[in-house]
């Protein structure tokens, strides 16, 4: 027998509520390396903290949150070690706007891992050309449309080579006409073994990208599966009228 | 001299070296300001409720107060206070008096600082929350984080606060007239018309030196301004 693989990611018993209001409830996950995992469900149930206690940007109250088995604490070494593996996108790109594509590309690999200008650079103009942006690498974020942004800003996350990349609702800001571009990089990244948790309401993209589509509702995880599975036959009541809800608005 | 001389009825020298104290006791009461406001604005951003309340204190009082109040106590009470407490400190010799001009600058500095305090809190604040995530999830260090994406970033929300309370910095540096021992250029034109009784030339000359500072201050603050500021060019 050989031994199972390190699971990228595991929550055992993770609780956490913001004064009263419990955010997120119990929650049990494994999330294995080289998953691609979308999380999808109603606004407040509890996604976006899920995904933000990965890399330690929100504080979990009860349970164990371990990242490459590193088990995530207050403490700094364990949260720079975490994220020092864990890349994140935001839904509203949250480029810094005073640099150019490819400063905010390079500002991390140059202060956080010590790399020579020219090699982060070199490093920053490769994967802006992996999303299609090598042109446009010494435009501002204002002078970018916001597909070109949240591009520059997966580029931004690849550039400190993590193993697992975070994806918090990467195309809700955006104009309908640049989800596409958007969502297309995204899944060209599949091939990359990257472990990828991604929240997102697109579903023929959650489809195209997902081994395993997780549905929250109130902090809790209530049904896990493949996209085919928990899309065609839905088995609780709360993701059926949610399904619902998303095909009636579009 | 003989063209300022002539119709200035001989003032125009010293009208100039007024212009000039003016615009030192500015810079350099300005620049100690900064120092006052980055300090004042680190500790009503800090986590120390101590530090807070020290924060709030001070640009609650020194808003609070008129400016000509303050300089006066600085004159009167706070300058003899601070020789007293030198001397008991062993670090100044028996009969120790401060240079007025310093005391000046600490004092229109430490008005100053109560206001700049107030824009570089606000202009910090003023930043999206989603930058500091961003800086987080990459791990840059606090003080990467503090110089290449706050700083800048304040700086830009900070500028037209800034410059106007540099333009008020140089109208407060005549209030240090009122002490009869300097001769800033709004002393000496009332000097010079009280003495002629040409008030209308002289006051209207003291008016066009301060709209001069005005007018060259601004051109720098929106050269200033454009320099800094690429990146909202659309």
């Amino acid at each position: 027998m050989t031994p199972e693989p390190q699971p990228a990611i595991e929550f055992v018993s993770v609780s956490k509520s913001f004064g009263n209001t419990p955010v997120l409830n119990d929650v049990t996950l494994t999330i294995a390396t080289g998953e691609r995992v979308v999380v999808c469900g109603p606004s407040g149930a509890g996604k976006s903290t899920l995904i933000r206690c990965i890399n330690g940007l929100e504080h979990h109250q009860r349970g164990t949150i371990r990242v490459s088995g590193e088990t995530l604490t207050g403490a700094k070494h364990s949260l720079r070690h975490i994220r020092n593996q864990v890349g994140m996108v935001f839904q509203s790109f949250n480029l810094f706007p005073h640099m150019t594509a490819l400063e905010n590309c390079s500002i991390a690999p140059r202060t956080v891992l010590g790399i020579a200008r020219k090699d982060a650079e070199a490093r920053a103009l490769s994967l802006l050309r992996r999303v299609d942006l090598a042109g446009l690498a010494d435009r501002y974020p204002a002078h970018l449309s916001g597909g070109q942004q949240q591009r520059v800003a997966i580029a931004r996350a690849l550039c400190m080579q993590p193993r697992i990349l975070l994806l918090d609702e990467p195309t809700s800001a955006l104009d309908p006409e640049m989800v596409q571009e958007v969502l297309d990089t995204i899944v060209g990244l599949s091939d990359s073994g990257l472990t990828m948790v991604c929240v997102t309401h697109e579903m023929g993209f959650a489809r195209r990208l997902a081994t395993r589509l997780l549905f929250m509702d109130e902090g809790r995880i209530v049904e896990s599966g493949t996209p085919a599975d928990l899309f065609d036959t839905p088995q609780s009541q709360r993701l059926q009228r949610f399904l619902g809800q998303i095909r009636a608005t579009r | 001299m003989s063209l300022w001389e002539a119709p200035l009825g001989g003032y125009g020298m010293q009208l100039l070296l007024g212009l000039r104290l003016t615009l030192q006791v500015s810079l350099c009461s300005y620049t100690v300001g900064l120092v006052f406001g980055l300090l004042g604005a680190a500790a009503k951003l800090s986590h120390r409720r101590s530090l807070r309340l020290g924060a709030g204190l001070y640009t609650t009082l020194v808003r609070a107060l008129p400016e000509l109040l303050l300089v006066l106590l600085a004159f009167y009470i706070g300058a003899g206070l601070a020789e007293r407490l030198a001397v008991f400190a062993g670090l100044a010799p028996q009969g120790f008096s401060l240079n007025p001009f310093v005391v000046a600058v600490v004092a229109l500095g430490f008005i100053q600082g109560a206001y700049i305090t107030e824009v570089l809190r606000a202009a910090v604040l003023a930043i999206p929350r989603g930058q500091h995530d961003a800086a987080r999830a990459l791990n840059l260090p606090p003080l990467t984080y503090l110089g290449r994406i706050v700083a800048p970033q304040a700086l830009t929300h900070a500028l037209g606060g800034l410059g106007n309370i540099w333009l008020n910095a140089t109208k407060d540096a005549s209030l240090i007239s009122v002490l009869g021992i300097f001769s800033d250029v709004l002393k000496v034109s009332s000097l010079a018309a009280a003495a002629t009784k040409h008030y209308v030339i002289f006051y209207a000359v003291a008016g066009a030196a301060f709209l001069i500072i005005t007018l060259i201050s601004m051109a720098l603050l929106e050269w200033l301004r454009r320099r800094l500021m690429p990146l909202h060019v659309t």
